[in-house]
């Protein structure tokens, strides 16, 4: 899910870092106005992105398979706006330890993996109104579903629109829709993934839920 | 292996705040370049850095292993799925030409583009880096996240691995069922999660008493860095050389 070097033309890996700036400039602007200072915002968003990176360690059985968890959405609930900075420097430690991503592709995989932190944090917002353990599974669900999916979608059409000619517009819808559906099973499993530990979180230490 | 260390210590010594930008437009260029003609440049160019940086072959193909599966679902897609004339007829399976072309392209660039990319973060030391990278431009508190986040990747995953053992030595079984390994998995993940918030915290005090974020703080941090060597400045100019004539070639040939 995260695109390597190489893959992409040097525009949009420009563009890529211009849209990561803006919106890391916006989400430490937020961050910053609801009362959170640099240190807070160094401390939680560095010792978090540091959990979560050994957390993808951790493998989800997937039948035959098994899979790690992109955790897009449980860094958005857990973290709101610091999650988007907290994920560029964990795919930037993926990409100089693993190999997992890029440093030219670093922009472009930010946007699509912390957009996708933005985007299942709003959408948990917006599930969770009622206070209890359902709404908790409910709305963890479908932050961890919406997460993986926005992701591979993102990545998805980044990598069909951007290989250059010869594959007709059809063939290109197609081959999104083909990976989306692909990825169907990994966005239930890590929507599930994601409910529970919310779950769980809400019964031992219900401050970490934002 | 005594020349291979000299030869890594040319690119250790080659100065933080030039080796990062020089390296990074180098392998920007590399990537922009799509004319098949140019593509034999980017495995030479890779190649001759590679030689250079003294990193051992091992640790370069080691570091190739996460990208080629990625590549190889890219080439399968463009070899089939490409618009032109067949090469090969396999049964209902048509491998296309401009495809196998592009395929070919895409895996030397990627390739190519990464090597740079192994260079540049294997050949960085570690001591002193973050203030270079301030001194880069790059945002204080990225950087900052960046240092703290390696920091504690160590800690935590040592915890990780401590909760590992102490399950295995109560002798845990990974049973075949969903439920029982999503039993066993999810309070272990938020297990972590919850030591992280709580390391979080302290951390966090922990700044706040070290004055972090105050201008003196700043101020005392924000030690002047010595001087680039010429040998540094000259391989500088060298890259960014290289790197802006791979783009003139590009748009030129692309032009024509």
């Amino acid at each position: 899910m995260h695109i390597p070097d190489g893959m992409l033309p040097g525009e949009i890996c420009a563009a890529g870092y211009a849209g990561s700036a803006v919106l890391t400039w916006i989400c430490i602007k937020k961050a910053r106005s609801s009362n959170e200072d640099t240190a807070g915002i160094v401390s939680r968003a560095s010792v978090m992105a540091a959990a979560f990176f050994v957390v993808s360690w951790i493998h989800i059985p997937l039948p035959p398979a098994s899979v790690h968890p992109i955790l897009a959405g449980l860094m958005g609930i857990l973290l709101g706006w610091i999650s988007f900075p907290a994920i560029l420097v964990g795919l930037f430690f993926q990409a100089a330890m693993f190999g997992h991503g890029g440093f030219t592709t670093l922009g472009v995989n930010a946007l699509s993996m912390g957009g996708a932190g933005l985007l299942a944090w709003a959408m948990y917002r917006l599930f969770r109104r009622k206070s209890g353990e359902r709404a908790i599974l409910v709305s963890g669900f479908v932050a961890g579903f919406a997460g993986v999916s926005f992701a591979v979608i993102a990545v998805g059409s980044v990598l069909i629109l951007t290989i250059p000619a010869y594959i007709n517009a059809g063939t290109e819808v197609s081959a999104v829709l083909a990976m989306a559906a692909a990825h169907l099973p990994l966005a239930l499993a890590e929507g599930v993934f994601t409910a529970l530990v919310a779950r769980f979180l809400l019964r031992v230490k219900p401050d970490m839920l934002m | 292996m005594l020349a291979q260390t000299r030869r890594m210590r040319v690119f250790e010594n080659w100065d933080t705040t030039l080796k990062i930008p020089a390296l990074f437009l180098l392998m920007m260029s590399m990537a922009l370049i799509r004319d098949q003609h140019l593509i034999p440049l980017l495995p030479c160019i890779a190649a001759i850095l590679f030689i250079a940086s003294g990193i051992p072959l091992s640790l370069l193909l080691s570091r190739f292993r996460a990208p080629v599966v990625f590549l190889l679902f890219v080439c399968v897609f463009l070899i089939l799925f490409s618009e032109g004339e067949a090469l090969l007829r396999i049964g209902p399976v048509v491998l296309k030409s401009q495809g196998a072309i592009l395929a070919l392209n895409t895996c030397v660039r990627v390739l190519s583009v990464i090597t740079v990319g192994i260079i540049m973060i294997h050949t960085t030391p570690l001591p002193g880096l973050s203030a270079k990278l301030k001194k880069m431009l790059i945002p204080h508190i990225l950087v900052d996240i960046g240092v703290m986040t390696g920091r504690y990747i160590m800690v935590i995953g040592e915890d990780y691995s401590k909760m590992r053992t102490a399950r295995k030595l109560r002798g845990y079984v990974p049973g075949k069922s969903l439920s029982r390994r999503f039993g066993v998995i999810v309070p272990t993940a938020a297990t972590l999660l919850i030591k992280g918030f709580q390391q979080s915290e302290r951390v966090f005090n922990a700044m706040r008493m070290r004055g972090y974020g105050s201008s003196a703080a700043e101020e005392e941090r924000g030690s002047a860095l010595e001087r680039p060597s010429v040998s540094s400045l000259l391989m500088f100019l060298v890259t960014v050389a290289l790197s802006v004539l791979l783009i003139i070639l590009e748009i030129t040939v692309e032009t024509a």
